[in-house]
């Protein structure tokens, strides 16, 4: 029990070190500002959501009552099963992170302690990381209690429910992990799960907008023997005030986490004493992985310097499964979006189907933006040190990666909104004008996301699906969205509202607009590259 | 915190420079000042007499630099990451020949073709190393360029180093394996603590450090950084507890 003591507070202490960088090991109030910050508002949103859930169900108490019986056990047990799969694929990646990245793992293994308490330490304490996670919830649940007056055992019963929830998943892709690199070499098996991760997700988020929409909410009601709806019905039951049920519920959640955390930590303590963790210091069978070239070229051509450093890009994207699927993903909910838009397009007709398309487009070129123009610089990570030291200027690079950032998205909004015109009926004259105001919106998009990455870089690529730092995904995905409803506001009603004169002048001062701050936008990019070169950040392995 | 202060370095064409210090002295922060990554807070670098403030782009034709850590693009494969080092510098002319003879001399013709993701490290080193070669640099600036290299690569970047300063190229290598460096350095310079403490050639640190003519570079270095006393700690640690 001491070891798995030191080993926990050993845990706890590198994570209060994070954001330390060097100096002296301390604690680092700096480092936790932003977990704080973010902790501070979603305590205050949930109060303010108890609060009024609370005097809003509590004027209706019979009718919440009803509602209990009737809502309360679908919607726990839909949303523990929902929580439940979503934390299998995401543990998935976060365990490769442990297993296979993280080094420390193999020195504890190399020591006298036992492997089922190293092993069993991190899958507990991954466990716990989302149990935090998921208090994030716990506001919505307490306001569920408070509004329709259930026993005081609730509202520790949910802190039990949320705690217990992570550990079958978390364990099972403990199994499913090391099952998976019993096969294939960790390199490929992170490649693979950020591909399913990936698709499952996408695959979760239509399916569910199709179900909400299909079966009007949480009507259906899940299988008995479904053990993810197991703390679903002990909460309901716990709400009800019926103690057998919730006692055989609560043996049951027990029994669901304890069993998956003693198979995980027993199966994957074998794999590592058998040699397993050999498996992520050996390199990739080279042969499999060739570049397909067709033999020597007779002579290299010339090549200008940006299509050069498109071409280099071009080629990694397409030999990277987990950077191809970044514009598949947004390329996916985009498409599934505008299936629905047509499905009803030839009801909305007219000005309303101007000014939705406007907003879906403005919205997809955000999301195809910030999803894909990021990987852009991440991609390039710390080998910007050769262009560094190479005699090409910061504007080339810039213009190099602005442009693969700008034409895909560019061109595919386009296509979709003369695609869209034409189908949905929208003047000619009206689309060439949006046609040119969302080339500018990307233009100027794209320029501050470059920007803000240039500025808060993330070199570091465990996670893929996060090329971008957090500041930096926040000033794009604040920028785009604060341009792209001015912009497409105004161009709107200059248009339709404005016409004439006034709207001409409208929609011209919001292209002028948009042109400046791309071009500003370029011109941050140029001196943050241009500063980024001479960085330590860049010699120095921090991110 | 200052990292390196009043450093004053010449190489010339035909020399090999070699940088040693002891782990921090400043011998990264020296080299990424002369390869033009970190700009000094006061004073200048020049190559072949072009000023790094005024003329970067020139500069930075002339020089070649290896990193401790190789930076490749994983998803390229070596030879297409060779040509790409090749027209980012617009040096084309005779491209194939030269780029075929580097990665022949590298061994590493066979795995051309495959992406440098599944390099082990000394190939990764090798193929690094080929990238900055390939458009002929006049100064090759070296960070402990033998780090997991095997003893026949380390022996071919030994000799391609003496070649290149016998071919009038002027070569710095920051490295802390002493051999080496009084193996190939025609001058070596000791940075400790920010400061070059030392510099010339093997004789005149001997005599700065009032060294006997069969002393080697190590005692001397020792001597020099102060660390002679670690010697006497070594020797403690070697005797049975």
């Amino acid at each position: 029990m001491a070891t798995f003591r030191a080993l926990l507070s050993f845990q706890i202490r590198q994570a209060l070190r994070t954001g330390q960088k060097s100096g002296p090991a301390r604690f680092q109030p700096a480092s936790l500002r932003r977990p704080i910050i973010i902790t501070v508002i979603a305590v205050f949103v949930g109060v303010q959501a108890t609060n009024w859930a609370g005097i809003w169900v509590g004027s209706h108490r019979t009718i919440a009552r009803l509602a209990v019986v009737l809502l309360m056990q679908p919607i726990l047990t839909t949303l523990g099963t929902t929580a439940e799969v979503a934390l299998l694929f995401y543990a998935f990646t976060a365990l490769l992170g442990v297993f296979v990245a993280g080094k420390e793992l193999q020195l504890l293994l190399l020591s006298p302690i036992s492997p089922l308490l190293v092993l069993g330490e991190r899958i507990l304490l991954t466990s716990l990381t989302f149990s935090l996670i998921l208090t994030v919830a716990s506001p919505a649940l307490v306001a569920l209690g408070m509004g329709t007056g259930t026993a005081a055992p609730f509202y520790p019963a949910i802190y039990l429910a949320l705690l217990l929830l992570p550990i079958a998943p978390v364990s099972l892709a403990v199994i499913l992990l090391t099952g998976l690199m019993r096969v294939i070499p960790p390199a490929q098996a992170k490649t693979l799960s950020t591909v399913i991760g990936l698709l499952v997700s996408m695959t979760l988020l239509i399916g569910s907008r199709v179900l909400v929409g299909g079966l009007g909410g949480f009507s259906a009601q899940l299988p008995l023997w479904l053990p993810t709806t197991w703390p679903g019905r002990f909460l309901t039951a716990v709400a009800l005030s019926s103690p057998r049920s919730a006692i055989g519920y609560g043996i049951l959640m027990f029994v669901f986490a304890a069993a998956p955390l003693l198979a995980g930590t027993a199966l994957s303590a074998r794999a590592f004493a058998t040699g397993l963790s050999t498996y992520a210091e050996s390199p990739r069978r080279a042969s499999s992985r060739r570049a397909r070239t067709s033999g020597l070229e007779p002579k290299v051509r010339p090549v200008g310097p940006v299509r050069l450093m498109i071409g280099k890009d071009l080629k990694s994207i397409r030999r990277d499964a987990l950077r191809l699927l970044l514009y598949v993903y947004p390329l996916v909910i985009i498409g599934f979006n505008f299936v629905q838009l047509l499905a009803r397009g030839q009801a909305d007709k007219g000005l309303l189907a101007t000014g939705t398309t406007l907003i879906l487009l403005l919205v997809a070129s955000l999301l195809l933006v910030t999803t894909t123009a990021p990987a852009v610089i991440s991609g390039e990570g710390r080998c910007f040190i050769l262009l560094a030291l190479s005699p090409i200027s910061p504007q080339t690079v810039m213009a190099a990666k602005w442009l693969l950032s700008w034409l895909p998205p560019m061109v595919l909004v386009e296509a979709a909104l003369f695609g869209l015109g034409a189908y949905l009926g929208i003047a000619s004259r009206d689309v060439l004008v949006l046609g040119l105001l969302l080339a500018l919106y990307l233009a100027a998009q794209v320029g501050i996301c470059l920007g803000a990455n240039l500025t808060w870089p993330r070199f570091e690529q465990l996670n893929p699906r996060r090329p971008s730092s957090g500041q930096a995904s926040a000033t794009t995905l604040i920028g785009g969205a604060a341009l792209g409803a001015g912009s497409g506001i105004l161009t709107y009603v200059g248009m339709f509202v404005w016409s004439g004169r006034v709207g001409a002048v409208t929609v011209s001062g919001v292209l002028v607009g948009l042109t400046v701050i791309a071009f500003l936008a370029f011109q941050v990019g140029v001196r943050q590259l241009a500063h980024l070169s001479h960085s330590e950040l860049l010699l120095s392995g921090a991110s | 915190m200052t990292a390196v202060d009043g450093v004053s370095l010449q190489v010339k064409r035909g020399e090999i420079l070699g940088l040693l210090g002891p782990n921090g002295a400043g011998k990264t922060t020296t080299v990424s000042m002369c390869v033009g990554l970190l700009r000094p807070t006061s004073g200048s670098v020049s190559i072949d007499s072009v000023a790094f403030d005024s003329d970067p782009t020139r500069a930075k034709r002339l020089i070649g630099y290896l990193p401790d850590t190789p930076y490749l693009y994983p998803k390229l494969s070596g030879r297409e990451f060779v040509t790409f080092m090749a027209q980012l510098y617009g040096t084309i002319d005779d491209l194939v020949r030269r780029r075929e003879t580097l990665l022949e001399h590298f061994g590493l013709l066979d795995a051309a073709d495959d992406l440098t993701a599944g390099y082990s490290h000394g190939m990764k080193q090798k193929t690094a190393l080929a990238g900055m070669l390939i458009h002929k640099p006049q100064v090759l600036f070296l960070d402990e360029p033998t780090v997991g290299l095997d003893p026949r690569s380390a022996r071919q970047l030994k000799d391609l180093l003496q070649g290149s300063a016998s071919e009038g190229r002027a070569v710095v290598l920051s490295t802390h394996i002493l051999e080496i460096a009084q193996a190939i350095c025609t001058r070596i310079a000791i940075l400790h603590r920010g400061q070059i403490i030392a510099e010339g050639t093997m004789d005149d640190l001997r005599r700065t450090a009032d060294a006997g003519s069969g002393e080697s570079l190590e005692d001397i270095f020792l001597e020099l950084t102060g660390e002679a006393d670690d010697q006497a700690v070594a020797g403690a640690l070697r005797t049975p507890l």
